[in-house]
């Protein structure tokens, strides 16, 4: 088994002089017990000093599950297959309470201890440090009144947390707020294995500092020797740069492939490099990442990533080849009539645009495709083709619009080839 | 090596703008003509906007409704591409239609939404001048359940006393957002700033904050409505200061 872990300030914070308010953490100890831990303080100017409350989650996370995992009846665990629980509150709303076994009492008294002792810590600390100057600068008076009462002080330290836990026989799970868990297996099926709580919605999230704070832990855990591959733990930094879901697995799987192919310090050194470009270009936001994986088991799986890759990229080009016959026929019913409709002329011309739109994607799934079947297939491989294939160029043409270019006086002109 | 090569995706983020616009028979001859060259010149804006803004891009929805409801095209489209179709006034008011065919929209699997991850809130803009012909209330409470609708950004333009401001408030959540017009320069002045001003805001990074980006929208739209003759925050409470002048 390897980790690793890393954190740094997003884009936006750069701008404007915010510190990062991400805190990661991965550790193996000499009995094989791995832990993986990301939180992520909430930004907003209610919540000044996040970062030192993502730092204290993460350490009383880390302590805990140690105490946690070399005090507990490990009979609890072993044999348990694949369990998933919803936060209480979700059971709540659906009347459907599934928290019934010693195990679950287990986790219900490791969360209270987490959020006891952050409770705890970030007392200490508002105690110990007053106001800062910057603080003072930077902070609404509500909010100082706020620190300086105590009142609602854990918002002002509010995060996010989430941690990954294995051990030589069983391992689990848990998540309290956004950011994304992704894991793998042995045939490189990812999974999401942490249920999701619908009340973290765009930016909108829960939190240790909410009052029900208890309630809202979701976890999951196995002890029938089945085990992950590699698991990635990543801040809502990293899912909101990625869009949908599938992208963001697909990244995870190119730092797999690296760990592989590249060795594990060069990857290293590549995230470190790549995950302040990727705020720059995707979300702005601060960055964490912490992966556990078994180095055997993953290389064992590797073709299987390529396999995974090769399939989704297929996936996106049949979607894209779809999306050229439907315009085309659209366009060619259009063509084959005299436009005296408004309508129909901008159904032309959306038409058009959708066609050659859609074989730029196609060029670059295909450029990517390529890619992965030599990397699967070796120098020999042979190039992706299909029957619908690159668009004719003949037919490359651009939208020129007179005078007004948002109302529908339209031009065709030809692109220079 | 960079871990970004060309077997990885990193999309742009995504807000839409949605118009929903009261096209009923009321609102014939110059308030549409209004709203119709009020979009038109807002477009390039919005464009100019999305270019800019390294954080998104901005697609725009139109949904007008009368006896019915109708989008203006079947997905949302680049605010560079967005080719506005004026719009013709007829028929009656049916906003709890619109509400449900919103709601409808407002979802990934059969609607306009993207991933959650990657996306920002959207803005919705109501444009009306009178009150509901149908079941609005129906309506409403559907749209309320959903998440989209639940964080966008919502803000209302009352076109003239006769606007059932009480249902805008409904809408918006509030009736700060809800803004009135009395005049053909107001009415094509205030969609231009509440347009530039959701998409500028709705655009923007941010992380969970205390001031939600529907109130900083609100707060300036209401400084920019200082300054337009003609348009006033609809919860003001003591009269309009304007009479209607749609001449």
């Amino acid at each position: 088994m390897r980790c690793f872990d890393f954190h740094c300030q997003g884009e936006s914070h750069k701008a404007t002089n915010k510190v990062c308010q991400d805190y990661s953490y991965s550790h193996i100890d000499e009995n094989g017990l791995a832990i993986a831990v990301v939180c992520d303080g909430h930004g907003g100017k209610h919540y000044f000093r996040s970062d030192v409350g993502a730092r204290f989650a993460t350490e009383i996370i880390a302590n805990n599950v140690k105490e946690f995992v070399y005090n507990i009846d490990e009979t609890l665990f072993v044999g348990q297959p694949f369990t998933q629980q919803a936060a209480i509150q979700t059971e709540i709303d659906r009347q459907d309470f599934r928290k019934e076994k010693p195990i679950d009492n287990a986790f219900r008294q490791l969360f209270a201890s987490i959020i006891g002792q952050w409770q705890q810590r970030i007392e200490q600390h508002a105690s110990d440090n007053p106001l800062t100057e910057k603080e003072n600068e930077q902070v609404e008076e509500q909010y100082k009144k706020e620190f300086l009462s105590g009142y609602k002080l854990e918002k002002i330290y509010g995060c996010t947390l989430m941690a990954y836990v294995s051990t030589p026989k069983y391992w689990f799970a848990f998540h309290l707020g956004d950011g994304k868990l992704i894991s793998f297996d042995q045939e490189a099926q990812w999974n999401e294995p942490v249920l999701w709580d619908d009340r973290c919605f765009l930016n909108k999230t829960t939190s240790i500092c909410d009052s029900d704070a208890l309630n809202e832990f979701r976890y999951t855990y196995q002890g029938d020797g089945g085990f992950p591959v590699a698991v990635f733990l990543g801040s809502d930094g990293m899912d909101d740069s990625f869009g949908e879901e599938t992208n963001l697995v697909n990244f995870y799987v190119r730092v797999a492939k690296s760990l592989v192919k590249d060795g594990f310090d060069a990857t290293f050194t590549d995230v470190k490099e790549t995950l302040p470009v990727l705020s720059k270009r995707g979300s702005q936001d601060d960055m964490s990442i912490a992966c556990v994986y078994d180095e055997e088991a993953l290389k064992e799986a590797l073709p299987k990533f390529i396999l995974w890759q090769i399939a989704i990229t297929k996936a996106g080009i049949l979607k894209v080849n779809n999306k050229i016959l439907e315009a085309t026929d659209r366009r060619n019913e259009l063509e084959e009539k005299v436009l005296t409709l408004e309508k129909d002329k901008i159904a032309l011309r959306y038409a058009q645009n959708d066609i050659d739109r859609a074989y730029t994607e196609k060029q670059q799934l295909v450029k990517k495709m390529n890619v992965l079947l030599e990397e699967y297939y070796g120098k020999d491989f042979v190039p992706y083709q299909d029957e619908v294939g690159e668009q004719p160029k003949e037919r490359q043409q651009v939208w020129r619009m007179d005078d007004h270019p948002f109302r529908v006086h339209l031009v065709w002109v030809e692109k220079e080839l | 090596m960079s871990l970004l090569d060309e077997t990885v995706s990193v999309p742009r983020r995504t807000m839409t703008l949605f118009f929903m616009i009261d096209t009923s028979g009321s609102m014939a001859g110059s308030k549409i003509g209004a709203v119709n060259d009020a979009v038109v010149n807002v477009l390039p804006m919005l464009d100019e906007i999305s270019v800019t803004n390294p954080d998104a891009e901005i697609k725009v929805a139109a949904l007008e409704f009368s006896t019915g409801c109708n989008w203006l095209y079947n997905e949302p489209k680049l605010a560079n591409e967005f080719v506005w179709q004026d719009v013709q006034a007829n028929g009656l008011t049916s906003l709890g239609a619109a509400c449900e065919e919103l709601e409808n929209k407002l979802s990934r699997s059969k609607g306009f939404m993207q991933s959650a991850s990657g996306s920002f809130a959207p803005a919705i803009i109501l444009l009306s001048d009178g009150a509901p012909t149908d079941n609005f209330e129906a309506g409403l409470a559907k749209l309320k359940g959903n998440n989209w609708f639940k964080s966008a950004i919502k803000v209302a333009i009352a076109i003239g006393d006769d606007a059932d401001k009480e249902v805008l408030a409904k809408f918006t959540g509030t009736n700060e957002a809800v803004f009135t017009v009395h005049n053909i320069d107001a009415l094509k002045q205030i969609i231009r700033v509440v347009a530039v001003t959701s998409s500028q805001i709705g655009s923007k990074s941010s992380t969970a904050g205390d001031t939600t980006k529907q109130d900083q929208v609100i707060s300036e739209v209401q400084n920019a409505v200082d300054n337009i003759d003609g348009a006033e925050v609809a919860t003001k409470v003591d009269g309009s200061s304007y009479a209607d002048d749609w001449d």
